[in-house]
């Protein structure tokens, strides 16, 4: 177990190592002057401003070089400095990460109080009505667009009721947005789980459980819930990626401060340091979670433990 | 018997759209663009069914109108995004180890990444404007399905009729297209209806965001900015091109999911 954990380790480490010297050469690969397409925002600009902000971007070393000089600076937690406003890019970052994990968190929470038990009860009762009513709330749920319930749950609870708030900070104002997405990914997740739960439903170690005796209680939850969880923690990994960067039109619907909308506004203004730094902390956001489902993989299935 | 229900529920709605969009001209009332045909902001009544917005404009018009742009959009975007991902998929899926092993690292992690996000990116880089939204859209959505074509190859080339070609003496090109693509292509109707459902709503997540259609297209993604701030005074002009967007990606999941119960066998008989 423990050699198995310290290879993901490893591999997760090159696979981050990779991607920041791939970050590096971002500048290099667009296609045309970075400079610039920056400075063309700007009015009065001279050729020296240009070579010095060329100089100050590495612009002016080759490829490889920058690129190994980005990882350097990454692995000495400097991520340099943004454009515009020149404030340090890693600083922003952080200030906004915690508003992306309440937001990430309380709306994951959500889908899965919905989500996990609509799965299994439809699982459970399938061919019934109820499994076909929650399946058709499931198909609708996935076919709305997050930013438009979103509107319309402003409309319900803010402008008819006035105790919940529109935007803004406070731990109150999460619960329109976490509502919208957690409905959203709710659907997801009972639709993962009803045909996960399905597939183990009819495997021979259920009915052997069955021919025991058990409980259906015991024989649903002790014995086909476990492995059924592992095609539904796939899908929670990736909602979880989706939910920490994704979410830019249901943030701007809320004036949400994520890490997302920050992005956004880099990508709009060719603020590349900032864009740089967003890909960097994004991917190890990615690469550590993915390392934690591999984990929580090897607990719920012994043949990964062992194999 | 429910699962036919769904399946002709979702056809009946593409049928009605691919009408509204074909007659649109026709059906609607008044032009799209067409400003003050009646009061500002004047609520659904039996003149203006879906109301009007700020400049006096039929909602219903824009909305008819806005239905083929919607195709439009899913259609260029799937096709971008099926076409290149097949090929990626299918050269991965059946190449040597090493080319495979660097095409699906790549494809792995850029799929990491949500792609509104990539959309958002290249979007920002060939500045906003419907086509420009479209061909975001369309490559956001490769690695999706790269991956997916490359899963239903890794499990058609280890079964007996791939093996059979191979001792028949097929070229590799034959192996591929003679052998492979004939079966894959169900597989790939269905994620390209699904897949038809996410592009139309990530390309009304960027034209609502001002990236994509810009005004005075009816695009219903745009249609929901404009209400947007009216969202107290007209809630009209969020609700009908809100349900719009529902019912078309409502029909192309239906049909999405029924096509592949029907031909997983499989999960027919969980049923």
């Amino acid at each position: 177990m423990l050699s198995y954990l310290f290879r993901r380790i490893f591999t997760a480490f090159i696979t981050l190592l990779v991607a920041c010297l791939a970050v590096g050469t971002l500048m290099h690969l667009v296609p045309g002057d970075p400079v610039q397409m920056m400075m063309a925002q700007m009015s009065f600009v001279s050729i020296e401003q240009m070579d010095e902000m060329r100089h100050r971007l590495g612009l002016d070393l080759p490829a490889w070089q920058q690129s190994v000089n980005y990882v350097w600076m990454v692995l000495h937690g400097d991520f340099g400095i943004t454009i515009f406003g020149r404030e340090s890019v890693l600083e922003l970052l952080l200030g906004r990460l915690p508003n992306t994990l309440l937001l990430t968190l309380s709306s994951l929470l959500v889908a899965l109080l919905i989500g996990l038990p609509s799965g299994i009860i439809a699982a459970y009762k399938r061919g019934s009505a109820l499994d076909n009513f929650l399946m058709f709330i499931a198909v609708l749920g996935v076919s709305v667009p997050a930013f438009w319930l979103g509107m319309i749950l402003l409309i319900i609870f803010s402008l008819n009721f006035e105790f919940v708030p529109v935007a803004g900070g406070g731990v109150f104002s999460v619960i329109l947005p976490s509502l919208t997405l957690g409905l959203v990914y709710s659907a997801v997740i009972a639709r993962m789980t009803r045909s996960a739960m399905i597939e183990i439903l009819t495997e021979d170690f259920i009915r052997t459980a069955r021919a025991k005796g058990l409980t259906e209680k015991v024989v649903l939850f002790r014995h086909a819930l476990k492995p059924s969880m592992i095609a539904v923690i796939t899908t929670i990994g990736m909602i979880f990626g989706y939910l920490m960067g994704g979410q830019v039109i249901v943030e701007n619907v809320f004036s949400w401060n994520g890490i997302g909308r920050l992005a956004v506004y880099a990508m709009l203004q060719r603020d590349y340091p900032m864009i740089q730094g967003f890909i960097v902390l994004f991917t190890t956001i990615i690469v550590s979670v993915s390392v934690l489902l591999d984990l929580i993989y090897a607990w719920l299935d012994p043949r990964i433990r062992y194999g | 018997m429910f699962r036919h229900f769904n399946f002709y529920f979702g056809c009946g709605i593409l049928l009605i759209v691919v009408l509204a969009s074909l007659l649109a001209p026709i059906l609607a009332p008044y032009s799209p663009e067409e400003m003050f045909v009646g009061p500002r902001l004047s609520p659904p009544q039996w003149a203006y069914p879906f109301g009007t917005d700020m400049i006096g404009r039929d909602v219903l018009s824009r909305v008819i109108h806005g239905a083929s742009l919607t195709l439009y959009v899913g259609a260029i975007a799937v096709g971008i995004g099926l076409s290149c991902g097949m090929l990626i998929g299918l050269t991965a899926g059946y190449s040597t180890n090493w080319l495979q092993g660097a095409l699906m690292r790549t494809i792995d992690v850029i799929y990491s990444f949500p792609d509104i996000l990539i959309a958002l990116a290249l979007v920002a880089f060939l500045g906003p404007s419907l086509r420009n939204a479209m061909i975001a859209v369309g490559i956001s959505v490769i690695p999706f399905f790269a991956r997916i074509t490359y899963s239903i190859v890794v499990v058609e080339r280890n079964k007996p009729y791939f093996d059979s070609g191979k001792v028949i003496g097929a070229s590799r090109l034959r192996l591929i297209f003679c052998y492979l693509l004939p079966n894959i292509i169900p597989s790939l109707i269905v994620i390209g209806s699904l897949g038809f459902s996410h592009a139309v709503l990530s390309a009304a997540g960027l034209s609502f965001l001002g990236l994509g259609a810009q005004p005075p297209l009816p695009e219903w993604g745009a249609l929901l900015a404009d209400g947007r701030n009216y969202i107290r005074k007209a809630p009209w002009l969020m609700f009908f091109p809100g349900i719009s967007i529902i019912l078309v990606v409502l029909a192309f999941n239906m049909i999405g999911d029924t096509i592949r119960e029907y031909i997983d066998p499989r999960q027919r008989w969980r049923r």
